[in-house]
């Protein structure tokens, strides 16, 4: 998979500053150049992402069930229980 | 009315059909908690906010409309924020035309706290400026924030949204 198109990374740019939690020091620019970075990031490491699930999950799950598995693993550690600061979403 | 008196009368606020900034309520910090109105004006795309209003006791001196916001998350940047004004004549003005909103704008740094109010000024002068509105009559304050605009240090740079508290017009 290739990394995402300028449109679909202005994208997550937006939606990002609608849901962050917030307070945000940096610039919208500065929110961009991260969402490239990560997206960057994942097409270098797919292949080895996908090398730490082992079998029979790798095998046998698709690449979007992956995905999901990878952004629920995510959310449980870092996200879900983080208050979001006064003023944000 | 004499220079700095309240000569806008403020009787609406509707976000046009598309492209509307957000009303919300931002929580506040006391027990129990503030709910603080205000419109959310998003960070990644132009949104727009109008006032109808009436012009009383005006002179003839040019307005400055007073602006109070927040940053929803932002401690840093700024946002491009413009007011344009449409006057509605009686008798003349059709609301199912179309009308170019010529905007003054100004760029609006943000507090150094996101729930920090920040007070800022747009001003028009007297005439074409403000559409030739005169005393007594109807007129929309079409409000802008230029999310679409992206530029470091002089334009739209600020991450988040934008949040609009009160807007008051004032004869300059």
């Amino acid at each position: 998979m290739a990394v995402l198109t300028d449109q679909q990374r202005a994208e997550v740019t937006a939606t990002f500053m609608q849901q962050a939690k917030g307070p945000l020091s940096i610039l919208k620019m500065d929110v961009r150049a991260a969402v490239d970075a990560l997206d960057a990031w994942y097409d270098a490491n797919a292949g080895a992402i996908n090398q730490a699930i082992p079998q029979p999950a790798r095998g046998a799950l698709t690449l979007t069930d992956k995905a999901m598995l990878n952004n629920m693993v995510v959310d449980a550690r870092y996200v879900r229980d983080v208050a979001p600061a006064p003023g944000s979403a | 009315m004499a220079s700095g008196s309240v000569v806008v009368l403020v009787h609406s606020v509707m976000p046009p059909a598309t492209s509307g900034a957000a009303f919300t309520a931002r929580t506040g910090g006391s027990s129990p908690a503030e709910q603080v109105p205000c419109y959310a004006f998003d960070a990644a795309a132009d949104e727009y906010l109008d006032f109808y209003c009436t012009l009383v006791g005006y002179a003839g001196g040019g307005l400055t409309f007073t602006l109070t916001s927040m940053a929803a998350t932002a401690t840093t940047g700024g946002a491009l924020v413009a007011l344009a004004i449409r006057r509605i004549q009686d008798d003349a003005e059709d609301v199912d035309t179309a009308q170019t909103y010529d905007y003054n704008e100004v760029r609006i740094p943000c507090a150094s706290a996101s729930g920090e109010y920040s007070y800022d000024t747009i001003t028009f002068n007297s005439g074409t400026d403000m559409d030739s509105l005169v005393n007594g009559e109807d007129f929309i304050v079409r409000l802008r924030r230029r999310g679409s605009d992206n530029t470091a240090s002089t334009g739209d740079d600020q991450a988040g949204d934008w949040q609009l508290i009160s807007l008051v017009g004032r004869e300059t």
